[in-house]
C-alpha cells in the first residue's frame, strides 16, 4: 500500500490546523482558565510554529528544532501533571525529568545529533505514559466525579495517552523505518499523523468542557 | 518486500495495536472502575443517612414518649393529689375559726395546680391528639400570647389536612420551638404564625418584628446548648422530609420558613 506525498501534505495541514485551533481555543476567556489549560494551549502552540517552521526549513534545521519542540513539550507535561496531581509527586517529576533532560541533551550532542532525535521522542514518550497512567491511578483513588467525561483533564490525558501509546514503537524504530522502509515512511508517518489528529479532537473535546465551566463561571460571576 | 521486512510490518502492526487497544482498554477501566465506586459510596452514603435518620427519629420518639409518660403522671398522679388537698384544705378551712386565714394557702396552692397543668400541656398538649396540630398550634399562640403579653396571630389558607400524627408532633415541635424562641430573645411586639397548604407543599410560618439574630453564628454556637434549639428544628424538619429556611437580621426581624410536602394524608 502506497501513499500519495499529496495525501501525506493534506493529512499535515489538516493536523497543524487542529494545533492552532487548539491554541486558538484556550484563547477563548483565556484569564479563567486554569493554569494547567494555559499550558497545554502553549504547548499546542508551540507544536503548531514548529510544524509552521518545519515546513520550510532542511532536514539538518528541522530535527533539533523539532527535538527542541519535544524537550519543551515534556517540560511542560511535567508542569501539567505536577499541578493536577496536586504537587503530591515532586520528587518523581524532578527524578523523570532529569534523566530525560540528561538523556536528551546527551542524544543531541553526542549520538543522534542532527536527525531526528527519535529515542529522545521514546523516552519522553514511555516518561509520559507512566505520568498519565498516574493520573488515572488517582482518578480511581479520589473519585472525584461520578461523570468522568465531564473533566477536562480526563480527555486531555486520554487523548495524550492514545498518541504516546500509539507512537511509542514508530519512535523506537524510526532509525529502522527511514534506512529499511524507506518507501513506506510517508504511510508510516501519516498514521503517526493521523493519531495526533485523534489526540489534538479529544483535546478538543476536553477544551470545550473547560470551556463550558469556565463560562457558567463567568455568567455566574456577572449575576 | 522480502520476508524480513513483512515480517517487520506485521510485528510493528500488531504491537502498535495491542499498545492502543491496551491504552483504550485503560481509559474504559478507568471510567468503569469509577463509576461503580463512586456509586457504591453513593449507596453506602445513603445507608448510612438513612441510618442516622433512623437513629434520629428513634431518639425524638423516646423523648416524645418520656414526655408524654411526664405529663400523664404530672396531670394524672401530682394533678390529682393536688385537686384533692385543695378538697381537703377547703373542708378543713370550713371548721377554722378564721377561714379566710387559709384563703393565702389556698391561692398558692391554686397557683400550683395550674402550673402543674401547664407544665403537663406544655410537654404533651392533649388538644393535639384531639384536635390535631392546627388547632393545638392555635392554642399555643392564644396561650403565648396570654402568657407573654406579646400580640401573636394565627393564620391558615388552603385546606390544611390531617398529617400522621408523628408528622404533626414534629410540626407543633417546631412551631413551639420557634414560638418559645421569639417569645424568649426576640423582643418583638408582634408574632404572626401562618400555615399555608398549596398543590404539594405545606409551609408553616413565624415571622416577628424583634431585634432579629444571626443565623450563621447562631447554629454554629453550640455552646451553652445556644445553638441547639435550631438544631433540633432543622433535625425534625429532616425527618419530615422538610426544608427548614431562616432568615434573619439584626435588627430586622425574623422569618423562619419551614415548608413540608404533603405525602402522608390521611383520608378521613
Amino acid at each position: 500500500m502506497k501513499l500519495e506525498l499529496d495525501d501525506f501534505l493534506l493529512i499535515f495541514y489538516f493536523q497543524t490546523a487542529l494545533s492552532a485551533l487548539v491554541a486558538c481555543f484556550v484563547f477563548l476567556r483565556f484569564n479563567l482558565r486554569p493554569f494547567y489549560v494555559k499550558l497545554i494551549g502553549l504547548s499546542f502552540f508551540l507544536g503548531f510554529i514548529t510544524h509552521i517552521v518545519s515546513l520550510g526549513v532542511d532536514g539538518k534545521i528541522r530535527n533539533p528544532i523539532q527535538t527542541l519542540n519535544e524537550i519543551i513539550n515534556f517540560i511542560i507535561i511535567i508542569l501539567v501533571y505536577h499541578i493536577v496531581l496536586k504537587k503530591k509527586y515532586r520528587l518523581y517529576f524532578i527524578i523523570t525529568g532529569s534523566l530525560f533532560l540528561v538523556f536528551a541533551l546527551y542524544n543531541i550532542f553526542f549520538f543522534q545529533k542532527t536527525e531526528l532525535n527519535s529515542y529522545t521522542y521514546a523516552l519522553s514518550s514511555f516518561l509520559m505514559m507512566g505520568y498519565f497512567i498516574l493520573y488515572f491511578y488517582r482518578l480511581m483513588v479520589e473519585l472525584p466525579s461520578l461523570h468522568l467525561h465531564r473533566l477536562p483533564m480526563f480527555w486531555f490525558n486520554s487523548g495524550f495517552l492514545i498518541y504516546r501509546a500509539g507512537t511509542l514503537l514508530l519512535f523506537i524504530f524510526r532509525p529502522y523505518l527511514i534506512h529499511v522502509l524507506n518507501d513506506d515512511l510517508l504511510l508510516y508517518w501519516s498514521f503517526h499523523n493521523s493519531l495526533s489528529i485523534v489526540e489534538h479532537l479529544m483535546i478538543l473535546v476536553g477544551l470545550l468542557y473547560d470551556f463550558k465551566s469556565v463560562n457558567t463561571r463567568h455568567l455566574s460571576r456577572q449575576m | 518486500m522480502d520476508a524480513g521486512t513483512s515480517n517487520f510490518a506485521l510485528f510493528f502492526f500488531m504491537a502498535t495495536v495491542g499498545m492502543l487497544v491496551l491504552s483504550g482498554s485503560i481509559i474504559l477501566f478507568v471510567v468503569f472502575y469509577q463509576k461503580r465506586m463512586i456509586q457504591e459510596q453513593l449507596k453506602r452514603q445513603a445507608l448510612e443517612f438513612e441510618y442516622q435518620q433512623k437513629m434520629l427519629q428513634a431518639e425524638l420518639e423516646s423523648q416524645e414518649s418520656e414526655r408524654r409518660r411526664l405529663a400523664a403522671d404530672l396531670h394524672d398522679s401530682i394533678g390529682g393529689m393536688l385537686s384533692t388537698i385543695r378538697v381537703g384544705l377547703i373542708t378543713a378551712g370550713r371548721s377554722l375559726p378564721d377561714p379566710q386565714s387559709i384563703d393565702e394557702t389556698k391561692r398558692m396552692l391554686d397557683d400550683t395546680i395550674s402550673s402543674v397543668r401547664r407544665i403537663s400541656r406544655d410537654l404533651m398538649p392533649s388538644t393535639l391528639e384531639k384536635f390535631g396540630f392546627i388547632q393545638a398550634i392555635k392554642e399555643l399562640c392564644e396561650r403565648f400570647q396570654a402568657t407573654a403579653k406579646i400580640s401573636i396571630s394565627f393564620s391558615e389558607q388552603g385546606e390544611i389536612p390531617t398529617l400522621e400524627q408523628q408528622r404533626e408532633l414534629m410540626i407543633f415541635r417546631i412551631v413551639q420551638e420557634l414560638l418559645n424562641n421569639a417569645v424568649k430573645h426576640s423582643q418583638a411586639t408582634l408574632i404572626e404564625v401562618s400555615l399555608c397548604k398549596d398543590e404539594h407543599r405545606l409551609t408553616v410560618t413565624v415571622k416577628d418584628d424583634g431585634v432579629g439574630f444571626d443565623v450563621v453564628e447562631q447554629k454554629n454556637d453550640k455552646q451553652f446548648g445556644k445553638g441547639l434549639g435550631l438544631f433540633s428544628i432543622e433535625n425534625r424538619a429532616r425527618l419530615l422530609n422538610g426544608i427548614v429556611n431562616f432568615e434573619s437580621q439584626t435588627g430586622r426581624g425574623s422569618k423562619i420558613t419551614l415548608t413540608l410536602p404533603v405525602l402522608h394524608e390521611k383520608t378521613t
